[in-house]
């Protein structure tokens, strides 16, 4: 296949997709992250092993498929960069842009450089932007072509509401659970935001820090009677980092979804209406629970987008 | 931390050790969608395969293949240690002659022995699950000899059993003990919403049968009027409102238990051979279990000692979860009496873990079509014409192109077979750790639409 493809993020999903474009036989597939392996990364992103761990995610992934396959005839060209800080130049250099990402602020970031291509180049440059994500054994995955589809903008207000917010006045006065007792921790006593991670990565350091937190913790926790059963490190770093389950089935799941999306558009095998709409199921979401069942259907553009609705002006 | 740490979340310690313990068996030649499945399986910590080869390759999959070398790329995917055993496929008639297998899964394989096909429902065979894949299409069966039950079912909502209409003395003293009347509106709104719940049906008795309007009414007309006029924009009092629905009786999971504890003396009766898969086992056990206990305990389920957060000063909530604890305490350990007495095996983590999933179990019936009858009933055509396309390519039939069928013939895509693998590592996981539901029984994945249908055939 004669493209150009950017994979945004070099994680579970940024794996599979990789690996399924290499066997699609893409011309050439840039890969961005800025992430570096770390063990818990090891139950899905299977192009890294235990002896990456610390090393960067998007280099590591490159090297797994060069030393796999040596006589390639595939460009492969990983990033270690935040994505955010690359401008629309670069982005123009691509075909497709399929993304594995777990935040929301750098897949708004890409929505709306391709926005701005597409308006910029009068459809010229029309960059397909095709997003998955995951969240235990459930998945979504969104295909967006500027000018012809809704933008990941349209969808904002789908996304679940920050349910986490916890009111300050339960974290201080009236905490009942330890997920309320380590927010006070991280928000009070060692607020996050002050901590200087990057200064000292050395491993230690940051095991300290958790201790403290855990310590801390604990006090807190006895001060208010609540269970400390279930408390340990573990359950500190889940709340801490916000983690989300992950497991190798769905990210297959959901990276071979984007690809299968990547496919279709390449062959030409999605309709496009005389008005310029296409006539696809744009938003899939799947959830393998109970059964496994999924959900497609047509999102339409919010006609007041604050990012794609100059392209239809 | 944990390797495993993100999907522990999902599964918790138990279901991780059934899935290091398990025994994988693999039917079929070197495809993408054998190299995608073991590869998915490999990394959630399973170990041991046993993999019936047959050397028939289909055509253009050898350049297709991600995985060189596949035994030896598997080695760095788990650092315990990766077994995977070739055999010739013509001892695949092993399968059904005992064999230690959790699951025995089918892949694009042509010929199946008799053996397999024929398999009949009382015989000692682990799950099957069949699957092929063809252009941006493809299908998996599962095909379950014995009756597969879940405890942890993990749905995504429980409607939390607070037992606040028929309180047990704890509870009730707790609550009786709380006077309204003497508080201020500080205080008031310091309650848990499940306070006020129960005061608004201790005041509505004696009326018999309560209604959600009802409890909504009286806290309104009762409560805000007469109480706590001031408490209209409490947090608690939003809470009421709108989980007022939790202060009245839960009939509907009463009539499915009852449904399940049936099932099981049915299954007791019937399986009198024995059972293959232990947890099954056990779980018969715990339904017979829970019907006598259930017979000396009025109907009520053994209580959930973790009540979910609700809006409260941490004292009040503290006591209160307290009070759910210690009855949680006593039905355990009365419950677990009962179980011993039936079999003294059990362990007291799976008697904790069924307890509190009284509600959540779950039981697929065995499947009653044969693995022969699935892959010849001419009738599948109208069912799915999609399934039985594939079926065709799956045993080498000529396949002519229509305009119906004609995207299977637009070449192969590799993240279909990617796709599929990732489902057949799934199903499997479900199956193995007993936690959350699998697929009943054939389902169908359209890339082209991005449509999955499942049914049961």
């Amino acid at each position: 296949m004669n493209c150009s493809v950017l994979v945004l993020g070099a994680g579970g999903l940024g794996c599979e997709i990789l690996k399924n474009l290499v066997m699609c036989n893409v011309s050439s597939i840039d890969i961005i992250d800025m992430d570096t392996i770390e063990l818990t990364n090891l139950n899905r992103q299977f192009l890294f092993s235990d002896q990456d761990i610390g090393k960067p995610k998007a280099t590591t992934a490159i090297k797994y498929i060069k030393t796999h396959f040596p006589n390639l005839p595939i460009k492969l060209n990983p990033l270690v960069c935040d994505l955010t800080t690359l401008n629309n130049e670069f982005y123009e250099k691509f075909d497709f842009i399929i993304s594995g990402l777990d935040a929301i602020k750098p897949r708004r970031f890409v929505n709306e450089i391709i926005a701005q291509i597409a308006h910029k180049t009068s459809f010229e440059k029309v960059i397909p932007f095709i997003d998955g994500g995951t969240e235990g054994l459930k998945g979504h995955v969104k295909t967006i072509i500027p000018g012809f589809t809704a933008c990941w903008e349209c969808s904002i207000n789908t996304l679940p509401k920050g349910q986490d917010n916890l009111p300050m006045c339960t974290i201080i006065n009236n905490p009942r659970n330890l997920k309320h007792v380590i927010e006070y921790i991280i928000t009070i006593i060692y607020p996050l935001g002050s901590i200087k991670w990057e200064e000292d990565s050395i491993e230690d350091n940051t095991d300290k820090i958790y201790q403290n937190i855990l310590d801390a913790s604990f006090k807190r926790a006895k001060e208010f009677n609540i269970d400390t059963n279930e408390l340990n490190l573990a359950y500190v770093m889940g709340v801490i980092k916000r983690i989300i389950p992950s497991v190798s089935s769905m990210n297959a799941m959901i990276a071979a979804n984007t690809c299968n999306e990547f496919l279709k558009i390449y062959h030409d095998l999605i309709d496009v209406t005389d008005s310029g709409n296409i006539q696809a199921n744009n938003f899939t979401i799947l959830n393998g629970a109970d059964g496994c069942f999924s959900y497609s259907f047509q999102y339409e553009r919010l006609t007041d987008c604050p990012v794609c609705s100059k392209l239809y002006s | 931390m944990n390797r495993y740490d993100r999907q522990l979340r999902l599964w918790g310690g138990a279901g991780q050790d059934l899935l290091s313990e398990s025994h994988i068996c693999v039917i079929g030649p070197e495809t993408c969608l054998l190299q995608e499945t073991i590869k998915n399986l490999v990394l959630v910590g399973i170990s041991k395969f046993t993999w019936f080869k047959s050397n028939i390759m289909q055509t253009s999959q050898e350049n297709n293949l991600f995985y060189k070398n596949l035994i030896q790329d598997m080695i760095p995917l788990n650092p315990r240690g990766v077994s995977i055993t070739q055999r010739p496929i013509s001892d695949m008639h092993e399968v059904t002659q005992g064999g230690d297998f959790s699951i025995i899964i089918v892949i694009s394989e042509t010929n199946i022995k008799d053996d397999l096909l024929n398999t009949s429902l009382s015989s000692m065979v682990a799950p099957v699950i069949m699957s092929h894949a063809v252009g941006l299409y493809g299908y998996i069966f599962t095909k379950l000899f014995e009756p597969h039950w879940i405890i942890e079912s993990r749905p995504d909502y429980e409607v939390p059993s607070f037992r606040l209409e028929s309180p047990w003395e704890e509870l009730r003293n707790y609550m009786d003990n709380i006077k309204l009347e003497t508080l201020n509106e500080y205080s008031l709104a310091e309650l848990p919403y499940i306070v006020l719940l129960y005061k608004a049906l201790q005041h509505l008795h004696p009326i018999a049968s309560v209604d959600n309007k009802m409890i909504k009414d009286t806290l309104t007309n009762w409560y805000i009027s007469e109480i706590n006029p001031k408490g209209k924009n409490d947090m608690n009092y939003d809470e009421a409102v709108r989980y007022s629905y939790v202060a009245l009786p839960n009939e509907t999971y009463k009539v499915s238990l009852q449904e399940l504890i049936k099932h099981s003396q049915q299954n007791r009766d019937e399986k009198t051979n024995g059972w293959r898969d232990g947890y099954n086992k056990q779980v018969i056990i715990l339904l017979h279990a829970l019907s006598v206990y259930l017979k000396s305990n009025g109907g009520d389920i053994m209580v959930n000692p973790d009540i979910p957060d609700m809006e409260s000063s941490s004292k009040i909530f503290g006591e209160l979860q307290q009070v759910y604890k210690n009855k949680a305490k006593y039905d355990l350990v009365n419950f677990s009496k009962v179980v011993h007495q039936l079999d003294e095996s059990i362990s007291a983590d799976m008697i904790s873990r069924f307890s509190r999933n009284v509600k959540n179990i779950k039981c697929i019936k065995p499947t009653t079509r044969s693995i022969r009858d699935f892959l010849t009933d001419p009738k599948l055509n109208e069912t799915s014409p999609v399934l039985s396309t594939l079926l065709k390519f799956q045993k080498q039939e000529q396949v002519e192109k229509t305009t119906d069928n004609k995207l299977f013939f637009i070449g192969e895509s590799y993240p279909t077979a990617s796709f599929i693998g990732g489902l057949i590592s799934q199903e499997v996981i479900k199956l193995i750790t007993h936690q959350y539901i699998p697929v009943n029984n054939t389902l169908i994945y359209d890339g082209m639409h991005n449509d999955i249908v499942s049914f049961e055939c």
